[in-house]
C-alpha cells in the first residue's frame, strides 16, 4: 500500500482519503493513519502547490555557492543554516565547480540581491556566489506550464 | 442510381460500435467507458522522434515490408519479451495496424468456403474480415468445442488474447490444448496478441513459443495498445516466410507500405520505452483492481480480467435489463457510456463492455454514477 499511496499523492496531493481508500481497496481510516505515519517518519516532507508565477511580481534567482569546509564539519552546517531562511525555496548540495545550488525567491530584484549579499555571501564558510536570475519557467516538479489537457479520443471505439 | 455492391459486404450488418458511437457523439458531458484505446498519448520521446523524422524529410515510400531497421527491432523486441526468434529478412511484415495485418493474413490463406474457428465473444473485426475473404467463421465458446466443429474445410483457428472485449487470456495449459488440436488437424493459428504487454497476472505466453507451433502460427500484433500509438497506425505480422511473402503480395498493392514517420517513431518505441510501457501497465492494473472492487461492492459477479483494459459484465442477472437497455439508460440518466455486449455478437445481449482506459478520477465518478443508477 505504501508505494502506491506515495505515487498517488505525488501525482495529486489533493486527492481525498475517501478516494484513496477506494482506489487502494482500503479504508479511509487506514489511509489517514498511513499518511500520518509517513509524515511523522519524514518520508513525506510536505505537500506543495505549484503556481504559475510567469509574469507575476516575483523574482527568482538560482545561486551557485562555493563553500570552504572545515576539518570535522562537512557542508551540512552551512547548508542547514542557509536552508532556514524563508527566501530559500530549494537548496541542493551538488557535484562540480561549486557546492550548493540555491533557489531564492523574493518580491523584487533588490530584495533578492540584498538577501544574497547580506545573508549568504557574508557567511564565514561561503567562498563566493554566482547569481542567475530566472527569466521564465517552463516546467517545475514534473509539471509543464501551459500544457493543454483534454481527451482527444473518439467517445466510442472498438 | 443505386450502386450494386459486393454481395458479401451486403450481408455484413453495420457495426454495433458505430451505431452506439452515433448515439453517444450527440451528447456533451459524457464520461466515456466505451473507448477501445489508451487514454495516454504516445510517449513524448516517440512523438519527438516522429517530429525529427518529419523535419529531416523522411516523407518517402519505405520498403513494402517496412524499414529493415524497424523489422530488426521488432524481431529483437519479440525475442526479448516473448522468447521466439524470427528473421528480420523474411518473417516480419509491417503494416497499417494489426487491422490491416489481420485482413491480409486471412485473404492470403482462405479460399471461398474455407472455415475458420473463432472464439466468441471476440474483437469485432475478425468475423467480417473472414467473411469478406469469402471464408466462413465457425464460432466456439470454449476450447473443448473446437474439435467437434472441425470439418475438412477448416483452415485456421483465430485467437485473440488477452481479449477485447473480455480481458481474459489463455493459460499455457489451454494454449497447449489448442496446439494439439492445430497439429492433429493441420491447422494454421492466427494469434492476435496486440494486448500481450498489458497482462496483469502472470506472463503472456505467445502461441508461437509452444513446441512445433512457430511453423503454423501467424502472430498479429501492433503498437496501438502497448505504446499508446493508435492514430499512428502501425502493426506487424510475424509468420513463416511463405505466409509473410503471401501477405506482402497483397500489402504491396493495397497499402504499398506503412507510414514512414510512424515506422521511425516505432523504432524509438521499441528501443527506449520499456519503462513508459511498464508505467502505463501499472496504471491500468490499479484501475482494473478499482473497477472490479467497485462492481463487486455493487453486487455484480465479476472476475478480475487478466489483461487488456476491458471488463465484460453481465448486467442482466442483476438488473434484468439487456446490455443495450442498460447502456442506453445509463447514458440517458447518468451520462456514462458503456458499450452494449451485442456489439460483440447477438448472444452477448446480456452484457456490456466497460473500458477502464480512462483516469482514476473519471472512473471514480463514473462508478458512483453507476451505483446511483442501480439504486433508482
Ligand atoms: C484485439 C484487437 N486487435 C486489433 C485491434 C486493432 O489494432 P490496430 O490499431 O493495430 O489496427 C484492436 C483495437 O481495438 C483490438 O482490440
Amino acid at each position: 500500500m505504501k508505494q502506491k499511496l506515495l505515487a498517488l499523492l505525488k501525482k495529486d496531493p489533493r486527492v481525498s482519503a475517501k478516494s484513496l481508500a477506494k482506489i487502494l481497496g482500503s479504508t479511509e481510516k487506514k489511509v489517514e493513519a498511513e499518511i500520518q505515519k509517513l509524515l511523522q517518519s519524514g518520508e513525506i516532507v510536505g505537500f506543495a502547490t505549484v503556481l504559475n508565477s510567469n509574469g507575476k511580481d516575483e523574482i527568482t534567482a538560482m545561486v551557485e555557492v562555493k563553500v570552504t569546509t572545515q576539518r570535522g564539519r562537512g557542508f551540512d552546517e552551512v547548508a542547514e543554516r542557509i536552508a532556514k531562511f524563508p527566501e530559500v525555496v530549494n537548496l541542493f548540495l551538488i557535484s562540480g565547480s561549486h557546492d550548493l545550488n540555491i533557489l531564492v525567491r523574493g518580491k523584487s530584484l533588490a530584495e533578492v540581491a540584498n538577501f544574497i549579499n547580506r545573508k549568504v555571501a557574508v557567511l564565514e564558510n561561503v567562498n563566493g556566489t554566482t547569481t542567475h536570475f530566472l527569466l521564465k519557467k517552463y516546467k517545475e516538479d514534473g509539471l509543464i506550464f501551459g500544457e493543454k489537457m483534454g481527451d482527444k479520443r473518439l467517445k466510442v471505439s472498438a | 442510381m443505386k450502386i450494386p455492391l459486393n454481395r458479401i459486404l451486403e450481408t455484413i450488418p453495420p457495426s454495433g460500435i458505430r451505431k452506439f458511437f452515433e448515439i453517444v457523439a450527440e451528447r456533451k458531458d459524457v464520461i466515456s467507458l466505451s473507448v477501445g484505446e489508451p487514454d495516454f498519448d504516445a510517449p513524448w520521446r516517440v512523438r519527438e522522434a516522429a517530429i525529427a523524422a518529419l523535419e529531416s524529410g523522411e516523407t518517402h515510400y519505405t520498403p513494402n515490408k517496412g524499414y529493415f531497421e524497424l523489422r530488426t527491432e521488432i524481431v529483437k523486441y519479440f525475442s526479448r519479451k516473448f522468447g521466439v526468434n524470427y528473421s528480420a529478412e523474411d518473417e516480419v511484415l509491417v503494416g497499417n495496424g494489426a487491422s490491416e495485418i489481420f485482413d491480409i493474413v486471412v485473404r492470403s490463406i482462405l479460399n471461398p468456403g474455407d472455415e475458420v474457428i473463432l472464439f466468441m465473444p471476440s474483437y469485432v473485426m475478425y468475423a467480417p474480415l473472414v467473411q469478406l475473404a469469402a471464408g466462413v467463421p465457425i464460432f466456439v465458446k470454449q476450447i473443448s468445442e473446437i474439435q467437434k466443429k472441425i470439418s475438412p474445410r477448416t483452415k485456421a483457428i483465430i485467437l485473440g488474447y488477452p481479449s477485447n472485449p473480455t480481458g481474459t487470456t489463455f493459460q499455457k495449459s489451454e494454449l497447449q490444448k489448442i496446439a494439439k488440436i492445430a497439429e492433429r488437424n493441420n491447422l494454421l493459428v492466427i494469434s492476435d496478441e496486440i494486448y500481450a504487454e498489458l497482462t496483469y497476472e502472470g506472463r503472456h505466453t505467445t502461441f508461437a513459443s509452444l513446441p512445433k507451433m512457430k511453423a503454423r502460427t501467424a502472430t498479429v500484433s501492433g503498437f496501438s495498445k502497448t505504446f499508446a500509438f493508435t492514430g499512428l497506425r502501425l502493426g506487424y505480422l510475424l509468420a513463416p516466410a511463405d505466409l509473410t511473402a503471401a501477405a506482402n503480395k497483397i500489402h504491396q498493392y493495397s497499402a504499398l507500405c506503412a507510414n514512414s514517420i510512424s515506422q521511425i517513431a516505432a523504432i524509438e518505441a521499441l528501443r527506449n520505452c520499456d519503462s513508459e510501457v511498464e508505467k502505463m501497465r501499472l496504471e491500468y492494473k490499479m484501475r482494473r483492481d478499482f473497477c472490479v472492487r467497485e462492481l463487486k461492492k455493487m453486487g455484480f459477479q465479476i472476475q478480475k480480467p487478466a489483461g487488456a483494459f476491458y471488463l465484460f459484465l453481465n448486467v442482466c442477472k442483476k438488473t434484468g435489463l439487456t446490455g443495450e437497455e442498460f447502456a442506453l439508460e445509463l447514458l440517458e440518466k447518468e451520462e456514462v457510456a458503456v458499450v452494449p455486449g451485442s456489439a460483440f455478437g447477438a448472444e452477448f445481449s446480456d452484457f456490456v463492455r466497460i473500458s477502464f482506459a480512462t483516469s482514476l478520477q473519471n472512473l471514480e465518478i463514473a462508478f458512483e454514477k453507476i451505483e446511483h443508477f442501480l439504486k433508482n
